[in-house]
């Protein structure tokens, strides 16, 4: 870890981007801890992004509708399958946040601040405020976990129906969250010994990946990738029962990817 | 063909704004590749994606046909008061930030502009970027590299950027 590797300013923007491969992401992150000169220039990467996508937003709102083009005299296909824009049923909320946020952004954009920092720091930064008390009283009837297992699986584009059950953990919460405009699910579990853990799950790159064991902010992560998706098993300080619980996701998640 | 064109015709108008630079150019370069979808729908392959057709699509439209012929006609330099692509917002604060966002990514050079509208406003992957710009993914980055170094000065310091 002492090679002074130099990464060039496309492998820091694909790190931004949450595009970079997990060995990239991590040999990056782990130079950040010590290299302040690549904090520095990872800082002049940086741009206000719910800035940009909030002022985009409002040239969609802008847009006319689809002129009338005359008769088509071509056959209409039956499925057109656009793309789901994700987040398009939480757009009239996210619109009004996005605003809110262009608006902070914008106005402590400049100021000195910590280096950006890729999705898994973003997350762990996140997981480490849960505490068991977070997810304690949180029980959902079989119902509700149905209900938010299908919200987040349209989000993601993956079907989380069937996630399995690993061994010693309670599932407590699925919510959709987004990092870089991109959807983010985080699904939230209780560990018997109160250990808050969080399977994540963000669109990757096409390659799969093994698993990984590491950590980021102080809590144990186990990583890997199936093609199309990243996904993270994190929590705890602990990697024993964490990397048996990450084989559990990891043999579902390849299931599924075939 | 139609109802799906018709869902994706606000962001394929907002790309096609934001690759020409200006919206009246917008509305040809859109008007035109829904034109020419509706000619070409018998080689949509059914099940695939309608939006990153349209939108590459739209792409070969502006470069092969639309982009010289606006540039001969003498209108090559962008005034001022087009680049303002939200320009009937009514102008409170939030408005206001967003216009001068919109004028500072507007002012990225074009393949720039592209590039951030596909993957940090549409949300594409860089892989799907890369098919719809019909280039190399490599090239994707470097174009997002660039683009996040000038905003990045533009937006930290208005002073020097052309604002």
């Amino acid at each position: 870890m002492t090679d002074p590797r130099t990464f060039s300013d496309e492998e820091l923007t694909a790190f931004l981007d949450g595009e970079a491969d997990a060995e990239l992401e991590s040999v990056i992150s782990a130079a950040l801890e010590t290299d302040e000169a690549l904090g520095e220039r990872m800082a002049a990467l940086d741009i206000p992004m719910a800035a940009i996508t909030a002022a985009f937003d409002s040239v969609l709102a802008d847009a006319p509708a689809m002129p009338d083009l005359g008769p088509a005299a071509v056959p209409a296909p039956a499925n057109t399958n656009t793309r789901p824009r994700w987040g398009l049923g939480i757009a009239t909320f996210a619109t009004g946040l996005a605003a809110g946020l262009a608006v902070a952004v914008f106005t402590g954009f400049g100021t000195p601040e910590p280096a950006p920092r890729g999705w898994v720091s973003f997350v762990a930064s996140y997981q480490t405020l849960y505490t068991t008390d977070t997810l304690q009283a949180i029980d959902p009837s079989p119902q509700d976990a149905a209900l938010q297992l299908a919200a987040v699986s349209e989000g993601i584009g993956i079907d989380l129906a069937a996630l399995p059950q690993a061994q010693g953990l309670t599932f407590k919460r699925a919510q959709l969250l987004g990092f870089n405009g991109k959807p983010l699910v985080q699904i939230s579990y209780l560990r018997e010994d109160g250990t808050p853990v969080a399977l994540c799950i963000i669109p990757a790159g096409p390659d799969a990946q093994g698993l990984n064991m590491g950590a980021a902010e102080g809590l144990d992560v186990a990583r890997w990738n199936t093609p199309g998706f990243g996904f993270l098993l994190i929590g705890g300080q602990d990697a024993a029962p964490l990397a048996r619980e990450a084989e559990t996701f990891r043999d579902w998640s390849t299931d599924i990817a075939t | 063909m139609r109802d799906g064109m018709v869902a994706i015709y606000p962001r394929l108008w907002r790309y096609a704004v934001a690759l020409t630079g200006r919206r009246d150019w917008g509305d040809d370069l859109a008007q035109t590749t829904c034109l020419r979808a509706l000619d070409k729908a018998d080689q949509f392959e059914v099940g695939t994606h309608l939006d990153r057709w349209m939108f590459r699509m739209c792409q070969r439209v502006w470069l092969n046909e639309l982009r010289s012929r606006k540039v001969r006609t003498g209108a090559g330099v962008m005034p001022v008061e087009e680049i303002d692509l939200a320009d009937n917002a009514p102008g409170t604060e939030v408005n206001i930030l967003a216009r001068q966002v919109l004028s500072q990514v507007n002012a990225l050079p074009e393949a720039q502009r592209q590039s951030v509208l596909l993957v940090y406003v549409e949300g594409f992957s860089y892989k799907e970027a890369a098919e719809i710009m019909e280039i190399p993914v490599g090239t994707v980055m470097s174009r997002l590299a660039g683009a996040r170094k000038k905003l990045n000065t533009i937006m930290a310091n208005p002073a020097k950027g052309p604002s």
